[in-house]
């Protein structure tokens, strides 16, 4: 095929800036740009994301045929002064923080494409929700779809849904602004204490140590008809500049916000299980309505909302669709590469290049870990696979939390075994271990398990592959006790399950582990540091290391123990 | 320091006091004048814009609007 074929997608300017490089339908590179300014959830211009896609595409700027943008900006902008004029004058300051930034950055993209990159190709915008729909459907690996949307809000539209078939997504209906499931989301994980867009996963762990008694006051807020579709009763929220998300009515009906770090109390354990049962009832009504009109047995999900295992977990067991795909950037991130793909493919016609591979940021070589290993003063053995692999089971079994980072990072918020702490699931403290050496999570949040997917039908009621590490089946009753440190509080655990062809390594490192320990089952949660990125590079990870009580590191071939510290 | 560094200087700084307050000021009455009036408009005119409420009907769904699938389509930033 001649003509058009590298093109480079982008999302930035509201959190999770990432760039993304197709070359003839097939990923040639993804990555989000605070891997590489290590500011968590970096919205900026992400010019080392680009930097790093074009250097693994062998190419420059110049070379590139087309620039596509996860947005429509005037559109969005359109919605941001309509916020502005129904929160009038008490928009006054957000709209001297944003609206410099709209003609700095926003406004300007085709220009500073040129000037920055030195790009002169065609500039693309794709509306947001598309962007997260072909993200959902297109690295799929189904031939049709169904396909829900669902986040904060991207210019109008805060949920969408659609169908996929071939290389053609089409967006059907949609909800916009103000209706938004991940506003009301949002705006209780605030009203909690929690952090905006990184404490949501928070609330969804803290939802399984209460009851749902608040969800009928919680329906007040929200109406929801038969097919799922919802409208917020504004009068309990402020989405227009106030100092909170919700207004006093909300804490007429509720009670005082928490302060962030105050002590949890059941009011907020009640308040985050009564928002998770409205947030699974919404989404099963969508699904199932969708499901009746398309009669597809297949359903894509992106968008933020769909980071919340528990509910991906509900619309796979009741909503009647037999397979589900989540893409695994979910959130803005998989923006770029839903943009990218549309072009590549829905615009330009190529094929598929295959179903979606999430490895797809920097890899290293040896010589450069060993140079990191070197800097920081640490002694490591150089070992085979096989040797690699005990010696890490055998650490893990004796108790150790292992760094664990392997060839090409992960694109989304998932570890998925490429830049990984790895611990024992059956002990009850590991839990606490993770915690005080390095994550300093909340006491109450659940670690994840990875589980050789050939065995996950043993220890977890999952009967589809969880390879993205977003569904949370039930672990069996009689497995509870053999794997304690991934059980949460409501019997559930966030699986991930590892074929050989999705991450040898691990697979491998899985089954050593079964032979040292008897169980095909790894604690698995995220290579960093509480409010930091995930690690990216093999120094990061020797930081890291060093800084923390990580027992071991093992990076590529390279295995590091603590008492190795030269 | 010679005349053309002195000058130079001169320039960023008079720039910088520029944006300090031009830029504020023409956000000032931009936001005072322009969002103010209009909102006096809308109020006016179009007070749906101001106070949205969901329709009646039996479902809250509105059908999608500019998801075109073509080139032309995906050149336009609205």
């Amino acid at each position: 095929m001649t003509g058009p074929s590298k093109v480079l997608g982008l999302s930035c300017f509201y959190h999770d800036a990432a760039a993304c490089l197709m070359t003839g339908g097939a990923v040639v590179a993804a990555a989000q740009e605070e891997r590489f300014t290590r500011r968590k959830n970096d919205e900026g211009f992400p010019i080392q994301a680009i930097n790093y896609c074009l250097q693994e595409g062998g190419i420059t700027a110049r070379d590139l045929d087309a620039i596509v943008f996860y947005e429509k900006p005037y559109l969005k902008l359109s919605r941001a002064l309509t916020g502005h004029l129904r929160g009038f004058p008490r928009t006054y300051a957000s709209f001297r923080r944003s609206m410099p930034r709209w003609l700095h950055d926003r406004l300007t993209l085709p220009l500073d494409l040129r000037s920055e990159l030195g790009f002169s190709g065609e500039t693309y915008f794709v509306k947001h929700h598309l962007a997260h729909a072909a993200s959902a459907f297109l690295p799929s690996g189904f031939e049709e779809a169904a396909i829900l949307t669902a986040d904060s809000v991207g210019e109008w539209a805060t949920m969408t849904r659609g169908r996929g078939e071939g290389a053609k997504v089409r967006v059907e209906s949609e909800l916009v602004f103000p209706d938004s499931l991940g506003l009301l989301y949002s705006a209780v994980t605030a009203f909690l204490g929690f952090e905006l867009n990184e404490g949501e996963g928070t609330v969804m762990g803290l939802s399984a140590h209460g009851r749902p008694s608040l969800l009928p006051r919680l329906r007040e807020v929200v109406t929801v008809r038969a097919d799922g579709s919802f409208a917020l009763d504004q009068s309990y929220f402020d989405f227009y500049g106030g100092e909170a998300m919700h207004s006093p009515r909300f804490v007429d009906a509720f009670g005082p916000a928490r302060l962030p770090g105050a002590p949890l109390t059941d009011r907020d354990r009640d308040l985050a299980a009564s928002l998770q049962a409205l947030t699974e009832d919404i989404l099963v009504r969508l699904a199932r309505d969708l499901r009746a009109r398309t009669k597809s047995e297949n359903l894509c999900l992106a968008g933020g909302v769909f980071l919340n295992c528990a509910a991906n977990q509900r619309i796979l067991e009741l909503s009647g669709f037999k397979r589900l795909f989540v893409q695994p950037a979910a959130g803005d991130a998989g923006g770029a590469l839903g943009a990218a793909a549309f072009v590549s493919r829905s615009l330009w016609g190529f094929p598929s290049a295959g179903a979606m591979d999430p490895f797809l940021g920097p890899s290293f070589s040896a010589a450069r870990a060993k140079r990191a290993l070197s800097a920081a003063g640490l002694s490591w053995k150089e070992l085979g696979e096989d040797d690699l692999c005990r010696a890490a089971a055998g650490a893990i079994a004796r108790g150790g939390v292992v760094g664990w980072v392997q060839g090409r990072m992960e694109l989304g918020p998932r570890a998925l075994g490429n830049r990984s702490i790895l611990a024992d699931p059956r002990d009850a403290r590991t839990k606490e271990r993770i915690n005080a050496k390095v994550k300093g999570r909340e006491e109450f949040r659940p670690f994840a398990p990875a589980v050789l997917a050939e065995r996950a039908a043993e220890f977890f009621h999952l009967d589809a592959p969880s390879p993205f590490m977003l569904l949370a089946p039930r672990v069996r009753e009689e497995k509870k006790a053999s794997i304690p440190a991934v059980t949460h509080a409501d019997g559930t655990a966030r699986v991930q399950t590892v074929t050989e062809a999705s991450n040898a390594r691990l697979h491998r490192l899985l089954k050593a582990f079964d032979a040292e320990a008897g169980v095909p089952v790894l604690v698995n949660t995220s290579f960093n540091r509480r409010g930091e990125p995930i690690v990216c590079s093999p120094e990061d990870a020797v930081a890291c290391f060093k800084e923390t009580g990580l027992d071991a590191l093992v990076l590529g071939d390279l295995f590091v123990e603590r008492h190795g510290t030269a | 320091m010679g005349l053309r560094d002195a000058l130079r200087s001169l320039r960023e700084r008079a720039a910088r006091l520029a944006q300090a307050v031009l830029l504020p000021a023409g956000l000032f009455l931009a936001y005072f004048i322009g969002v103010g009036l209009t909102r006096l408009l809308a109020r006016l005119l179009r007070p749906e814009v101001l106070d949205p409420r969901p329709g009646p009907g039996d479902t809250f769904w509105r059908e999608a609007e500019g998801y075109g699938d073509d080139e032309q389509d995906a050149r336009r930033q609205s």
